[in-house]
């Protein structure tokens, strides 16, 4: 086996890091197939949970990039899982070359130095997208960025070493043919004139590497990434059971007039969203929406629904102060009220932070940024237009949280509105092209109670589902 | 040394797989368990908040807004608490049922005489 190369032993203590991070990663996304909320891992230190509240991880793994083919399968295959597979594949590769000769073959380690190249290529663009998209890192990723940028030094290091013959000595080599297959024999030194001419060719072959061998490491390394992913295909729960189990719509027309176009211009499957433009729940929600591609398939209309106690009955406090000056400012805006809502989503934290300290700021910030609304803003006909909008909220038995959306009459369930989003929402609209998106009860399960009762309003989260956050 | 590459193989390629394949049964069984079971879900919505506004008072409530023209059609005459009971027809108990709820929460509105 002989001496490890320190790079060698670098990229391997890398590999293994990567892989335990990759490996954390993954285990957060996975637990999440129970459609349950849990707390991430999102620490320097593996395995150690972050304090709570939303962190990086948790916008991360919410996000659209975390994984792929999300309309495929529920929540995506987690890119997480092929780097946890990447990771082990360079651990073996190194540990490979160790416990053979091939550590100072220019062609083995080539190849060891090219596969470096693809975690490290990845995570650059996971940096990017987090930075740029997101506006921010997740510490898991950067352990795992930080541990594919080491894997490729050391990758490039072993295999510099080895293309200048082991050591930065140059030392010569002896390429012989052999069954077709060209492959040369590393020397081996003897004494301790390692520097003098006093060295003798190794003895026998080195166990050079053939492109064949590259090719069978290749497909060793494609076998890492399909085996575990397959797995994951193969065992991951049906979710597509659960597509109508989540309550329907039963007065869904707008006999009022409360509702109000999400988007201009929108066409496609009419669908209602119950939303608060104050709830950050919802602005997120929105920006998975349009990430996803779906939002430009549907026609949306929303209803008001904020979660702010000074109009609304059904709350018992201002979970998000200064939601109904919001509101009626949407329902005010009429044509505008695309415009309205964008640019609520846009400023909800200072709307709402300083409504907090001063219960006049909302209408004040409503007013300044739209002057034209300002007569209609607290009047009796808007405050009428909200109460109706919610009255429309309890003639249709729907639960006191935010956002809800309903695909022609049929609800979202809750548990699906963040890593279930895509793959929910188009077989929605697939079952809804067929005429099959009908409400139906989740056979043999809890599910099958009624809609739910009436009980006291309080304006908290259910406890459960997974993206419901008022 | 093929033995032990092939031992190394096995070995790395088996345990992402094998990670993977208990997460997700975990989930799964996970998942069958909460389906079984009712959670916490939030409350649906209700028109109203307060005891008293029950089902009785509202008929109460709505025989007389009709009566008195309030409550329906383009008609807006309204009438005073006792042209109500007699418009209304109302039997001293729904009068009772009506206005005793409203009383700590409404004022006295004193009509000029005319």
């Amino acid at each position: 086996m002989g001496r490890p190369k320190p790079w060698l032993v670098a990229l391997l203590v890398a590999a293994t890091v990567g892989a335990v991070f990759a490996a954390v990663s993954t285990y957060d996304f996975v637990q999440h197939l129970d459609r349950q909320v849990h707390a991430l891992h999102c620490s320097f230190i593996p395995g150690v949970s972050h304090g709570g509240g939303e962190s990086g991880c948790q916008v991360a793994m919410m996000s659209p990039y975390s994984s792929v083919f999300r309309t495929h399968v529920w929540g995506g295959i987690p890119i997480s899982l092929a780097a946890m597979s990447v990771f082990a594949f360079l651990a073996f590769y190194a540990l490979d070359l160790m416990v053979t000769r091939r550590k100072e073959d220019p062609r083995a380690t080539g190849f060891l130095a090219l596969a470096t190249a693809l975690p490290a290529a990845t995570s650059l663009v996971m940096l990017v997208i987090s930075l740029a998209k997101l506006g921010t890192t997740c510490k898991l990723c950067v352990c795992i960025y930080l541990a594919s940028a080491v894997c490729l030094a050391a990758g490039i290091a072993v295999w510099r070493q080895a293309v200048r013959g082991g050591s930065g000595h140059a030392a010569p080599r002896a390429e012989r043919s052999h069954g077709g297959n060209r492959y040369r024999e590393d020397p081996a030194f003897v004494g301790t004139g390692k520097t003098s001419s006093a060295r003798l060719v190794a003895v026998g072959p080195s166990g050079a590497t053939s492109t064949g061998m590259l090719a069978a490491m290749f497909a060793v390394g494609v076998a890492f990434v399909v085996v575990p992913i397959a797995l994951y295909l193969a065992l991951a729960p049906d979710h597509a059971r659960f597509i109508g189990t989540c309550e329907a719509l039963p007065h869904p027309a707008d006999t009022y007039n409360v509702m109000q176009r999400i988007e201009r211009g929108s066409g496609g499957v009419p669908a209602i969203e119950v939303l608060d433009p104050l709830c950050p729940a919802c602005r997120a929600f929105e920006q998975r929406l349009q990430a996803s591609g779906i939002a430009a398939r549907l026609d949306r209309k929303a209803v008001m629904f904020p979660l702010d106690n000074t109009c609304n009955w059904m709350v018992t406090e201002a979970t998000h102060p200064g939601a109904c000056t919001v509101s009626e400012a949407v329902l005010c805006a009429g044509d505008k009220a695309p415009e309205v809502i964008a640019w609520a989503f846009e400023e909800q934290d200072r709307i709402r932070s300083e409504t907090k300290a001063d219960p006049a700021a909302a209408a004040r910030i409503v007013k300044q940024r739209f002057p034209e609304l300002a007569a209609c803003l607290g009047s009796p006909d808007a405050r009428s237009r909200l109460n109706k909008s919610m009255r429309w909220i309890v003639a249709n038995n729907i639960r006191v949280v935010t956002p809800q959306l309903f695909i022609d009459k049929v609800k979202l369930c809750d548990e699906d509105v963040d890593l279930g989003l895509e793959y929910t929402l188009s077989n929605m609209l697939a079952r809804h092209a067929h005429g099959a998106l009908v409400a139906v009860p989740l056979e043999g399960s809890a599910a099958d109670k009624p809609a739910g009762k009436p009980a006291k309003a309080t304006g908290e989260p259910p406890a459960k589902p997974a993206g419901g956050t008022p | 040394m093929s033995l032990m590459r092939a031992g190394l193989l096995v070995l790395l390629l088996a345990i992402p797989a094998a990670l993977t394949g208990v997460w997700i049964k975990s989930a799964d069984a996970r998942l069958a368990a909460t389906s079984a079971v009712a959670t916490e879900v939030a409350p649906v919505a209700s028109a109203s908040d307060v005891g008293y506004c029950n089902p009785e008072l509202k008929r109460i409530l709505r025989r007389v807004l009709l009566s008195c023209g309030l409550g329906g059609g383009d008609a807006a005459r309204g009438c005073q608490p006792v042209q109500a009971k007699n418009v209304a027809t109302m039997s001293g108990h729904d009068f009772n049922a009506l206005f005793t709820p409203m009383k700590d929460r409404g004022g006295i509105v004193q009509f000029d005489k005319d």
